[in-house]
């Protein structure tokens, strides 16, 4: 869902490859740190070989003559110890007392204990550097007393370490090698396993907002069955409540508009056969306006409750013009406005603002508007109504000279039962959510503000323009 | 006159007939379609007055069956108004005219007259709005029996608004109708006769109301 997040730890994704590439991290990291001590044992091990058998040739060439030592340097021990590395080598031989029969006097003699033909490794420095000594020890056969030497050969680190590291760095490519593969493999599976689940939130995505549709189930792999049967059976539950809802609803209009037809007839007829006592004449005439207003309550409600319906994808609403719908309502308030002393008046009806809505919709919408307008007047004005094309829009607006709703109040107008002025005795608050419902449903916007008088209000809806 | 009541509310369809009897009207109701349909085979009526929500069809059918026996008597529904949401479609099927509910009984018994008017064949010659008459033998306006004296200018601006009473004669079309006994009519000259004939016309229960950039209407006065 959030592409921009590397790491979204409520993807599924994220945990399966957390999961995936976490312990495969723990375990290279254990087996490279294995491979460390084994390269350094592999690399220590062969340059031990190596000072063993250079020292054994060493000590090889030593004899005794009279108690002399006789000694030549065999140039097969050093090429033994040759490398690229260009390592550093010293060897020194110490006779039984520990003098130093040969070799470098930097080599001290070795201190410790060796058995007879017995060697021993250590690690020491020589001239500032790291060694690697082997002490030696040998029995020189020719000698009469079998003399014990100790034959001591030391080699720098540096192609011990080489090889060490290059031992290394091979793991660590083939670990790297690995690592990469598994990671593409786990993309791609990934990607793959995880197709339907992204094909279902996308096809439920792009359902209609308040659809009721089922989900179709066919498809979908069948770990999502139950999340599928889950919200299809919602979907059952919440189409059977709306339609329940929508029957009581239909039910009760109908029944209060049958009884408020009855007492309407009954006022109709008392009006007539009433004495000619003004008092009677004035309640009866009261009675007969609140049962008015009382009706158009009644129808507002009705209009709502089926604007709430859930929006059936029925075949297209008719071709409506705005400018007839504008002129025929405008005709209907006329003795109304007149009556309030307010001109009403159009400024311009372009009759090629066309859109697709049913009449009755636009009818109730203009209705209102111009209703309000001339209601909430308060005093003598104008209200001007007009119909334009604009870029790919059909704009109605229908604006005031009148008080006016005060900009904090603007949003809440489209509130059902919201009132501007809570004094004022008309008006039932259901005009204005009635507006707003029918511009959603219809895909419109309304927006309010003050006309460029300066005073008043101005409601301006834009309908979208069928694109041709 | 004799007019057949179709309305299922037994409450609602007696006090509908009492209110109709009582302008003179006689009154036969049917509480079902059913009922209607077979009052029709035996008996002629001057009008219907039909619901189109009855509880064993819809008003449409019954609608549907008087035209289909090519009877021609003038039918007149009353409905609720989401029911009549299809205005036209009901029009087409042969309805002559509607009233939502609750209904007003002035403008029932005027939509009916009209219709028994039609029916009759005897278009009316006497057109009215309000208290204002207007007789298109004579040439005469009059409000309760009393004629009204206008110039021939005022007349026919008059006689062009009260042709169409409740619609926007545009300013041109009223200009038009002028046209025969001024050559060019300014707008300014026409307003003058309209507020001559307001003066006029002030106590006959009908005006004529300005609508800004869509020209003038005859309309009755309604009190609040």
């Amino acid at each position: 869902m959030s592409q921009s997040r590397v790491f979204d730890s409520r993807s599924l994704k994220s945990r399966l490859a957390a999961w995936a590439v976490f312990p495969a991290i723990v375990i290279m990291t254990f087996d490279l740190a294995v491979a460390y001590r084994s390269s350094e044992q592999i690399a220590t091990l062969v340059q031990q070989q190596l000072l063993h058998g250079a020292a054994a040739m060493i000590s090889e060439q030593l004899t005794v003559n009279e108690d002399e030592y006789v000694f030549s340097i065999p140039p097969a021990a050093f090429d033994l110890l040759k490398n690229r590395f260009k390592d550093r080598v010293s060897y020194a031989i110490h006779g039984p007392q520990g003098q130093l029969i040969a070799g470098d006097e930097q080599l001290p003699a070795f201190q410790g204990q060796i058995g007879q033909d017995g060697e021993k490794f250590f690690l020491t420095r020589l001239r500032g550097e790291a060694v690697r000594v082997v002490a030696y020890s040998y029995v020189i056969p020719s000698s009469p007393k079998d003399d014990v030497v100790v034959t001591q050969v030391a080699q720098t680190l540096r192609n011990h370490d080489e090889f060490r590291d290059d031992l290394l760095y091979s793991t660590i490519r083939r670990h790297l090698f690995l690592m990469a593969v598994t990671v593409v493999f786990l993309a791609v599976a990934f990607r793959w396993m995880l197709r339907p689940l992204v094909e279902f939130s996308n096809a439920l995505a792009a359902r209609q907002p308040g659809s009721l549709e089922k989900l179709d189930e066919k498809d979908a792999p069948s770990e999502l069955d139950p999340v599928i049967d889950a919200m299809n059976d919602y979907v059952r539950r919440l189409d059977h409540t709306l339609k329940s809802y929508e029957k009581f609803v239909a039910n009760t209009a109908h029944h209060l508009r049958n009884s408020f037809a009855i007492i309407a007839t009954q006022v109709n007829f008392a009006r007539r056969a009433a004495s000619s006592d003004p008092v009677q004449q004035e309640v009866l005439g009261a009675v007969q306006r609140t049962l008015g207003k009382c009706t158009r309550v009644i129808n507002q409600l009705l209009m709502l409750a089926s604007l709430d319906q859930p929006r059936k994808s029925s075949t297209p609403a008719e071709k409506t013009s705005l400018a007839a719908i504008a002129t025929s309502v405008i005709e209907e308030l006329a003795p109304l406005a007149q009556q309030k002393g307010i001109e009403l008046g159009v400024e311009a009806l372009d009759e090629n603002a066309v859109v697709r809505a049913p009449v009755r919709l636009l009818q109730e919408l203009l209705t209102n508007l111009v209703g309000n307008a001339i209601q909430h007047m308060k005093k003598t004005g104008q209200v001007t109504v007009s119909v334009s094309l604009e870029g790919a829009c059909a704009r109605l607006t229908v604006i005031d000279d009148g008080v006016g709703i005060p900009k904090e109040l603007r949003e809440k107008v489209f509130e059902r039962f919201f009132r501007v002025d809570e004094a004022s005795p008309d008006g039932s608050g259901l005009g204005m959510a009635i507006v707003k419902e029918i511009c959603d449903s219809l895909g419109a916007t309304i927006s309010l503000s003050t006309p460029a008088g300066g005073s008043g209000l101005e409601v301006e809806v834009l309908f979208p323009l069928e694109r041709q | 006159m004799k007019l057949l009541l179709v309305e299922d509310n037994r409450e609602l369809s007696f006090w509908m007939a009492r209110l109709l009897e009582q302008s003179g009207y006689a009154v036969e109701q049917a509480f079902s379609g059913g009922d209607a349909l077979q009052f029709l085979m035996t008996q002629s009526y001057d009008a219907i007055l039909l619901d189109l929500m009855l509880p064993d069809m819809k008003g449409q059918v019954v609608l549907k069956h008087i035209r289909g026996g090519h009877d021609e008597v003038p039918v007149l529904i009353i409905s609720a108004q989401d029911a009549l949401q299809d205005i036209v479609g009901h029009l087409d099927l042969g309805a002559d005219d509607y009233l939502v509910k609750p209904v007003n009984i002035v403008e029932l018994e005027a939509r009916l007259r009209s219709l028994l008017r039609r029916a009759t064949g005897k278009t009316n010659p006497v057109l009215a709005c309000g208290g204002l008459r207007y007789d298109t033998n004579s040439k005469l306006f009059s409000c309760e029996g009393k004629p009204l004296s206008l110039t021939p200018r005022e007349h026919a601006v008059l006689e062009a608004l009260i042709r169409y009473p409740g619609k926007t004669v545009s300013k041109k079309s009223l200009a038009d109708s002028l046209f025969t006994l001024d050559d060019t009519v300014s707008e300014k000259a026409l307003e003058i006769y309209i507020v001559r004939l307001r003066k006029k016309i002030e106590n006959t229960g009908a005006q004529i109301v300005t609508l800004r950039g869509l020209g003038y209407m005859l309309t009755a006065y309604v009190a609040e």
